[in-house]
Order: structure tokens, then C-alpha cells, then sequence
């Protein structure tokens, strides 16, 4: 039987808002910078749209690099830039880029992905009534997206959250790296098993959050 | 209002050039409903993709309206395309948007003012005032085709493009949607070139057509004579898938036939009148009628019957088809009489 002697609740609670701050401005840079590379790994890559092959393998080429680089490596490859970014590699602020870099490549290519997989009539139609490139992506494929755009934000927040508890590395901070320190270095059980369970109230309500999000604005 | 001129269109498959149209030649007039048909594969969909440019013809010359459409800049296609109207098989919607907003969305494209009235009218003209606020998803195949007619028409489009409009449609939708586009053409003037595999569609609203088989026009004239007279092989085959010529139907009875077997073809008022009867009296033979089809070609009436002639060996079949030519019928010999 575990007893709960070692829980701090201030800890808990500093570790719980570090996590949310961590996903949160991390998963806004992510669709901020990932969107427009994802619509442009699709544009770029579409013979209907007249691409651009040559823009597209270079793109490409430097979204796989970036997926490869483990998370923790990357961590520390980041931290000039990091520095040279934000003034400080460490704590929460110093997690960020690292994030935002490790998920921008990852979001972009589900958004390639759910452009993809759109009607192609659609991308015709819009041709044939004299719509510009920039039209049918904006007001067309875009919001035609939408649901499948929300859908990959939700995988996008919740693999922040499993990446987020890996910064403890660099000081980052949240509940994954309350988790590492006290339950797995420390052998506080029960520290463990309070923040892997808020941990998975957070994902659950992440997803939760998501499907509602999808299933309103799905229109089949 | 359509003139095209030695068109060829080829494409690079696997580093060989295939010829997906060959010297192709055709005249359009304004407010005619011209059907192309043809198997798929035949090249049909890429003549009615190089109208509006969808795709680039690789050689050769259409002019819409006098104006040279293969030498037009960005903007000229931009405002062609917009002249132009296109309905598709499968529809091609705009699933997160409403009825209405589908309609709206090409004066959107265009940066034009939208006036509720203009979009009052072409939500009436499809009959669908009652579903403007639904989102495709919630509609019939039927009521989704007529989002894209009414989308279509949103610009006052000069020529509208329908690009198997009703293949997948049933057949009693189809019709409604043959006859929405019919009388959409009678009442705006609009010119409609439409592409189809279905015999009955032509049939139904074309006044002419051009068959299309391998990439090259193989027969070209009214509907009625090329529905009728079918003169090249992928014309009958099609005919015969469609059901309107079963010649197994009457091969059979052509065998067993003593007397000349004559094929006699009569369209427009002819139609309705006793010719048979008379000539029979008249001549003093009788008609064996061994198969025959009435229907209608557009709001034409035809009918087509195969006849034997009884006392073939007494009879002067060249005089006999001088007197069905004089009321109008035309006829073919199928088969001489067999002397006894």
C-alpha cells in the first residue's frame, strides 16, 4: 500500500502550472510557425497547384532531420539558440524553443497530411469558377481542413505534454519532472503516481477537449 | 460561340507521349445543348477540360466568342473562367459551407458585390429556397447537383460546362437534372457543351452531338440522325448498351423473314400518323412488323421499325421506299426478299 508522506501540494500545484504554461505557449508557437510550413510542404508539393518539387525536398528534407534528432538530444544541440533567442537556456522559458522546435516539424507534416487528404475535386472546382492559388487555399482547403486541422492540434498539445516532462533535463520544470526527480530518482512512489495520475487527467481532458472541438466543426 | 480548331492534347506517361486528343474540330453554336460522349478513357473529359483551361491544349486553336482562349494572359483567364460555368459528377462542394454560401462563393472568389435577391433567385431556380442554411452532407445526390448548377450560374456565365453532371445520379434524378438544364438553357439562352457515356442523357436534352472514341471525333450531327443512322462502331455499341438498338432482339426474327425486311426510321409528326395501314391499302401488301422502338429524341417523337414485306417477289421495293420517302420515312434495306 502506498502511503502519500512525501507529497508537497505546493510542488504539486507549481509542477501542474508549469506543465500547462510549457504546452500552452509551446503548442501556440507550434501552430503558429507549423501551419504555414504545413500548408507550404502541401502547396509546394501539389502538381495540381503548380508546386514547387525543388522547394518541397529541401522543406522536406529539413523536416526529417528535425523529426530524427531525439527529444533530448535536441535539448541540447538547442541551447545557443535558445540562449541567443530568449537570454537563458534553463527553466521554463528555456524549454520552449526546444519544444517549438521539436513539434513545429511534427505538426507541419500532419497538416500536409490533412490538406492531402481533401476532395482534389474540390481544388478543380474552385479553378474552374477562376480562384487564385492563395483563394483556394485560404477560403476553400483551409477551412474545408478545419476539423481535420483541430484533430492534429490535439495529437500535436498532447505530445507536448509527454515532451514536456523530458526539459526537467535542463530545468524545465512541470510535472513530468517532478515525476523523474522524486518517484524515479528519489523512490517516492507516491509522488510518481500523483503526478503520472494528473498527468493523465490532463491528456484525457486535452483529448476530450479536442474531439468536442473536431465533432463541432465537422459538417458530414 | 465555340469554334475549335486542329486540337491535340498529349501527355508524358512513364517518359511516352500517349495522344489523349487527336485533331479535334468542332463548332459550338450559341444556346445549343452539344453533347460529347464517349467511353472512359476516350478523351472526352479532357476536350471539355481544355474550355476553360483546366487543361492546356498541346497544340491547336479554340476561340470562344472570336477571342483566342490558348493566348490568354493570367487575368484573361482568371475573367474566362469566371464567364464560364462547370458542374461536376461527384459535384465537387464545399463541404464546411452552406447551400447558400456555396452559391455566394464564386462572386466571392471574384470580389464581386453579392445581392440577396440575385441569390434568391438562383436558390428558386433549383428549387432549393427551402435548404440555403444546410450543409451539403444534409443533402440528396440530387439536391447536391443542384447546389452545383445553381454555384455554376452564380456569375452569369455565358457557356456552362457539365462534366458527367448526372452520372452519379439515379435515373429518375438524372432526369430532373436533364431538365433543370434544359430549362436553363431555354430560359437564360445558355450555350451547354455536356460530356457523357449515357446514350439517354444526349438523348434526352442534346440537339447535337460528337462521338468520341480513342481521342478522335468519330461521328458528329444531330442527335436524331446519329441516334438513328449510327454509323461508326463505338456509336452502335454504345447505342446497344443503352438499349435503344437491341439487334439480337432482331437478328432472330430477321432469319425467319421470307419477304425484304426494310428498317424504316420516321421522326416529328410522321410519327403519329397510320402509314403503314395506308400504304398497305394502297399497294394492296401486308407489313409483318418484326421489331420496333418509339420514343422521344429531346421534345422530338421517333419511332424506328423493323417490317417485313409479305409479298416481296410482286412488290417493287425501290418504288416502295420512293413512296415511304415521299411521306417523310426514311428506310433501309436489310435484308433483299428470298426467293422461294
Amino acid at each position: 500500500m502506498i502511503e502519500f508522506v512525501n507529497l508537497d501540494l505546493a510542488e504539486l500545484w507549481q509542477g501542474t502550472q508549469e506543465t500547462l504554461i510549457l504546452t500552452g505557449v509551446s503548442l501556440f508557437f507550434t501552430v503558429l510557425l507549423g501551419l504555414p510550413l504545413g500548408v507550404l510542404l502541401f502547396w509546394s508539393s501539389s502538381p495540381q497547384l503548380q508546386g514547387h518539387k525543388g522547394l518541397y525536398r529541401v522543406l522536406s528534407l529539413v523536416v526529417n532531420v528535425l523529426r530524427s534528432l531525439p527529444f533530448i538530444i535536441l535539448l541540447i544541440v538547442m541551447i545557443p539558440l535558445t540562449v541567443w533567442l530568449i537570454g537563458t537556456s534553463i527553466g521554463v522559458e528555456g524549454a520552449i524553443p526546444p519544444l517549438v522546435a521539436a513539434a513545429v516539424p511534427f505538426f507541419a507534416r500532419l497538416v500536409e497530411n490533412v490538406l492531402r487528404d481533401l476532395d482534389k475535386g474540390i481544388i478543380e472546382a474552385c479553378q474552374a469558377m477562376g480562384a487564385q492559388r492563395w483563394q483556394i487555399l485560404w477560403l476553400a482547403l483551409l477551412p474545408e481542413a478545419l476539423p481535420g486541422l483541430l484533430a492534429a492540434v490535439t495529437v500535436t498539445a498532447i505530445s507536448l505534454v509527454g515532451y514536456s516532462a523530458m526539459s526537467g533535463v535542463i530545468g524545465g520544470g512541470g510535472l513530468g519532472d517532478l515525476a523523474v526527480r522524486y518517484g524515479y530518482q528519489r523512490f517516492q512512489t507516491d509522488v510518481m503516481v500523483v503526478t503520472v495520475f494528473i498527468l493523465i487527467v490532463l491528456v484525457q481532458v486535452l483529448q476530450w477537449a479536442g474531439d468536442k472541438a473536431v465533432a463541432h466543426f465537422t459538417r458530414k | 460561340m465555340i469554334r475549335i480548331r486542329n486540337l491535340y492534347k498529349t501527355y508524358q506517361v512513364d517518359g511516352r507521349a500517349v495522344t489523349a486528343l487527336r485533331d479535334i474540330n468542332l463548332e459550338i453554336g450559341r444556346g445549343e445543348i452539344f453533347g460529347i460522349i464517349g467511353r472512359s478513357g476516350a478523351g472526352k473529359s479532357s476536350l471539355i477540360r481544355t474550355l476553360n483551361l483546366l487543361e492546356r491544349p498541346s497544340s491547336g486553336h479554340i476561340e470562344i466568342d472570336g477571342q483566342d482562349i490558348t493566348a490568354l494572359d493570367a487575368q484573361g483567364l482568371v475573367n474566362l473562367r469566371q464567364q464560364t460555368g462547370m458542374v461536376f459528377q461527384h459535384f465537387n462542394l464545399l463541404m464546411a459551407r452552406t447551400v447558400e454560401e456555396n452559391i455566394v462563393f464564386p462572386l466571392k472568389l471574384a470580389k464581386k458585390p453579392i445581392d440577396p435577391q440575385h441569390i434568391q433567385q438562383l436558390l428558386e431556380l433549383v428549387g432549393l429556397q427551402d435548404h440555403r442554411h444546410k450543409y451539403p452532407a444534409q443533402l440528396s445526390g440530387g439536391q447536391k447537383q443542384r447546389v452545383g448548377i445553381a454555384r455554376a450560374l452564380a456569375n452569369a456565365p455565358k457557356l456552362l460546362l457539365c462534366d458527367e453532371a448526372t452520372s452519379a445520379l439515379d435515373p429518375q434524378t438524372t432526369q430532373a437534372i436533364l431538365q433543370l438544364l434544359l430549362d436553363i438553357n431555354r430560359r437564360m439562352g445558355l450555350t451547354i457543351v455536356l460530356i457523357t457515356h449515357e446514350m439517354n442523357v444526349v438523348k434526352s436534352i442534346c440537339d447535337r452531338v460528337a462521338v468520341i472514341d480513342a481521342g478522335e471525333i468519330v461521328e458528329l450531327g444531330p442527335v436524331s440522325e446519329i441516334f438513328l443512322h449510327p454509323a461508326h462502331p463505338a456509336t452502335q455499341s454504345m447505342l446497344a448498351e443503352s438499349g435503344g438498338q437491341n439487334e439480337a432482339e432482331w437478328q432472330a426474327a430477321l432469319a425467319m423473314a421470307q419477304g425484304a425486311v426494310l428498317r424504316l426510321s420516321f421522326t416529328g409528326a410522321t410519327t403519329h400518323q397510320p402509314l403503314l395501314h395506308e400504304l398497305a391499302q394502297q399497294w394492296g401488301i401486308a407489313f409483318n412488323i418484326l421489331h420496333g422502338t418509339i420514343g422521344r429524341i429531346k421534345d422530338t417523337p421517333y419511332g424506328q421499325l423493323i417490317v417485313e414485306v409479305a409479298q416481296a417477289n410482286t412488290v417493287d421495293i425501290t418504288a416502295l421506299q420512293d413512296a415511304f420517302a415521299a411521306r417523310g420515312v426514311r428506310t433501309d434495306i436489310l435484308q433483299q426478299g428470298k426467293r422461294p
